[in-house]
């Protein structure tokens, strides 16, 4: 069943074409994670990746933000390729596009407010903060994010006394002191209740709309990409089947996604 | 943060930022005084700057020396020498493992009742542990005569103590679950340790004494500078000509020797401690 | 079915049962036989081992009353009447030995700082999973190899020979041999490394260092630690016998009292040097036992 009717080119309204994916491609040996991927993705937008396990979404937003190096293919942000960065610049380029991941990776014995801190690694100055030193205008930043979360008053606890929800937070915290352009969350909500869910997606949701940042979002459930995304880009064993506005997940494009009502129905 | 302005957090949540004040002026002093006594140190070691260029001059020297080494006829007696330095590693260690077995039962809080017993064994393994095993050698020397057996006794004898201590530990970190379990069957004491206690910390004493194989082969190698055989001899001997050249020489049969032992000991483990310890 | 496993089956089919026990006697006889070539080969180490090492059982046994004697030589007259000038006599130089204690203590306090940090760095480099280049990971492993494998002793005559006689060789030697000792259990621990904290300082652009300053540091410190501490038990002992090579400490003294046959001497020297290494031992296993067990260090 051909999805190329439902896809286009589904920006919201105007929105300028900032991060392009072409033809981007990543091999582990002889299996293929992301094959031939080419999208767009607006100024502002909040996407959501969606597809089965295995079907590649990690690896695409580990290689947008440098973590994994693309066998093939382009990466182009404001025109400027990503995918041949070194040195200081792919530093620069980490720092503008932060990552949340579904674990939270935060540093465990480091208290919420270090783990924030982390995010100012990249800016200036940068050697005192080798020795643990950083300056009071960033402790402002940090605590100021903290705050938007409703998290400063765990500043000094252990970051792993927390329960997953409040490290999630603390993880969106240290993206935002990072002073990102482009947010991506690999799965940020799976391993997280239904409650604090709904807080996450909510708190990703308002960063992207009071502050303009793109937002890009692996998600693992349907229901969440409706509530919360504007587009919905979704993959099949590393290719992209379909490009286009959440609303257009119908039965059968999910169906093709999925691949089987059973597991449509967990995806719900 | 484009467009919003910074709260000055400072002065109501105080204690997420770097003292200030009188704080400020303690923790400073701290330091100092840290630093103070740091240097009171080096200086009570007479470390000055002045003797570490000129020694680190002096080493660049004697390096110059050394190359290349000289490969004399004395080749063999330096083999012959090695070869006693493994023997006397070999035999001191599967001494010192046999030996610390029981006395390390004797020592156990689980497997020894008897509190001064324990504490004999216990204490007894730390005199013996505290003498370095070069010491030992001096004594052995004075009581067997020169050559590689006064080495392999000061060995052994060192070793003991450092493997009881370790060994008794293990059997007192034995899960006690299991021990009670074989005791279940009807098992009496002797048999109680020997199925429910041995074959768990069997893994850990195999891997330690391989372990120290490769630690013994490294002081055994000076033993011999109290005469108590082994490469040692020669290794003074040549330092003490500054035979540079022949140094140099010794020193790398020494390196391979200890690097082969030590991948030796590592295969060994690898391959014990799976099919033993499951 | 003849796969030879041991099915529920009813007792009456001989054949399955047969064929297991043929398989286990094989197994065994397997066993056995390398077990016992096992014990063969180890008989044979040790027989050539005892032609080396001149192993004579006999010698040691007709020497034993030697043991007594050397021993009685070295316990000093004690008399219960007058013990304080007694003791005052067997340690006649106590002052000048407790100096030289104090010397022995701080150079295996200082030798193990200076290895351990410069450890903790190597540690980074010499990590399969966090060098920054493999062929830095194979020079700095190289590195702690040699530093490690050439005995304490050498360097310290070497040191001897260039920065003169006194502690300064002895910091160095055993510092040095500390930093191969302590790079290679580092690295060991750093290669159990949890690699997510790495991804999570890595993704906000941190670089090498701040990667591994953040990320790797906060969760190995509690076992650096730990094996720190070990190395200053271990290096006491080390620096307790560099100064027969004239590398300071207390082993000088020793030196002397054994070359000059002062029997008392030594008991008095040996007596001191058990009891400061039994307290140090004490010392670090404390400290050690805090450092595990307390799970939160100061958070940075």
């Amino acid at each position: 069943m051909s999805l190329s009717s439902r896809c286009g080119r589904p920006n919201a309204a105007g929105a300028k074409r900032v991060l392009e994916l072409r033809a981007l491609t990543r091999r582990f040996g002889n299996a293929t994670a992301v094959d031939r991927v080419s999208m767009a993705v607006g100024d502002g937008e909040m996407v959501a990746v969606l597809g089965r396990s295995g079907a590649g979404k990690s690896t695409l937003l580990n290689m947008i933000n440098r973590l994994i190096d693309p066998s093939e293919g382009e990466i182009l942000y404001h025109g400027r390729d990503i995918s041949r960065l070194s040195g200081a610049e792919l530093l620069a380029w980490r720092r503008q596009s932060a990552m949340i991941f579904q674990r939270f990776n935060l540093v465990a014995r480091l208290s919420v407010l270090t783990n924030v801190l982390t995010g100012r690694l990249n800016h200036k100055p940068r050697l005192p903060k080798l020795f643990g030193v950083f300056n009071d205008q960033e402790r402002d930043i940090a605590i100021d994010a903290l705050a938007s979360l409703g998290m400063d008053e765990h500043a000094l606890k252990r970051a792993d006394q927390l329960s997953g929800g409040q490290q999630q937070r603390v993880a969106i915290a240290r993206a935002l002191v990072q002073e990102p352009r482009l947010i991506l969350a690999d799965e940020p909500v799976a391993s997280l209740d239904p409650v604090n869910s709904q807080a996450v997606m909510e708190a990703l949701r308002r960063i992207n709309q009071e502050r303009g940042i793109t937002v890009l979002c692996n998600l693992h459930s349907v229901p969440l990409a409706r509530a919360w995304c504007d587009r919905a880009i979704a993959l099949s064993e590393g290719r992209v089947i379909y490009d286009g506005p959440v609303g257009g997940l119908d039965e059968p494009t999910l169906l093709a996604i999925y691949g089987s009502a059973a597991a449509l129905t967990e995806a719900h | 943060m484009s467009g919003r302005p910074l709260t000055r957090w400072r002065e109501c949540r105080p204690e997420l930022y770097p003292p200030r004040g009188l704080a400020l002026w303690r923790r400073a002093a701290a330091v100092l005084l840290g630093l103070g006594l740091f240097l009171w140190g080096l200086d009570a070691l007479e470390v000055t700057p002045g003797r570490l260029i000129d020694g680190i001059g002096q080493l660049g020297h004697v390096f110059m020396l050394m190359m290349p080494p000289a490969v004399t006829e004395h080749v063999w007696d330096y083999v012959r020498a090695i070869g006693e330095t493994l023997a006397m590693a070999f035999l001191g260690t599967l001494v010192a493992s046999l030996l610390s077995v029981p006395l390390a039962l004797m020592g156990a809080r689980n497997i020894m009742p008897f509190g001064p017993v324990r504490l004999l064994v216990r204490r007894s393994s730390d005199v013996v542990r505290g003498i370095d095993s070069l010491v030992w050698a001096i004594f052995f020397v004075s009581v067997v005569g020169l050559g590689p057996f006064a080495g392999i006794l000061a060995i052994a004898m060192n070793d003991t103590g450092v493997l009881t201590k370790l060994y008794a530990e293990a059997i007192e970190n034995t899960d006690r679950e299991q021990v009670k379990g074989v005791r279940a069957t009807g098992a009496g004491r002797m048999q109680t340790i020997g199925f429910g206690v041995l074959p768990q910390v069997m893994p850990v004493l195999l891997g330690n004494s391989l372990y120290f194989l490769e630690s013994n082969l490294r002081s055994a190698t000076i033993l011999g500078v109290v005469g108590a055989g082994g490469i040692g001899f020669f290794l003074m001997d040549r330092l003490m000509i500054s035979a540079w050249r022949e140094v140099s020489l010794i020193v790398i049969m020494v390196l391979v020797t200890v690097v082969c032992i030590d991948a030796l000991s590592r295969v060994l483990r690898g391959r014990l401690i799976g099919p033993v310890g499951r | 079915m003849t796969d030879g496993t041991l099915g529920v089956r009813p007792l009456h089919h001989p054949q399955p049962r047969a064929q297991f026990a043929r398989a286990w006697a094989a197994q065994k006889r397997a066993h056995r036989l390398q077990w016992l070539s096992a014990a063969v080969l180890m008989m044979l180490l040790i027989a050539i081992s005892a032609w080396l090492g001149e192993v004579k059982p006999a010698l040691l046994w007709d020497r034993l009353p030697r043991f007594g004697s050397y021993f009685g030589r070295m316990v000093p007259e004690l008399a219960l009447a007058t013990l304080g000038e007694d003791l005052a006599y067997w340690y006649w130089n106590g002052w000048q030995w407790l100096a030289s204690l104090w010397q022995t203590v701080l150079i295996a306090i200082y030798a193990t700082l200076f290895g351990a940090i410069l450890a903790y760095v190597f540690s980074f480099l010499a990590a399969r999973n966090l060098t920054p280049a493999p062929w830095v990971g194979v020079a700095a492993r190289r590195t702690l190899e040699l530093a490690r494998t050439v005995p304490e002793l050498v360097f310290a005559v070497l040191f001897v020979f260039a920065f003169g006689i006194g502690p300064l060789a002895g910091v160095l030697a055993i510092g040095l041999h500390s930093f191969g000792a302590l790079g290679k259990l580092f690295g060991d621990v750093a290669e159990n490394a949890d690699p997510e904290p790495l991804r999570g300082v890595r993704a906000t652009g941190a670089s090498w260092a701040q990667t591994m300053v953040y990320g790797a540091t906060p969760q190995l410190m509690p076992d650096y630690l730990s094996y720190g501490l070990m190395r200053l038990e271990i290096n006491v002992r080390a620096a307790s016998i560099l100064g027969f090579v004239g590398a300071g400490g207390i082993g000088q003294e020793l030196y002397r009292a054994i070359k000059n046959f002062d029997h008392t001497d030594i008991s008095a020297i040996a007596l001191m040097l058990i009891a400061a290494v039994m307290l140090i031992d004490a010392l670090c296993g404390w400290l050690r036992g805090r450092v595990i067990g307390r799970e939160g260090l100061r958070a940075l």
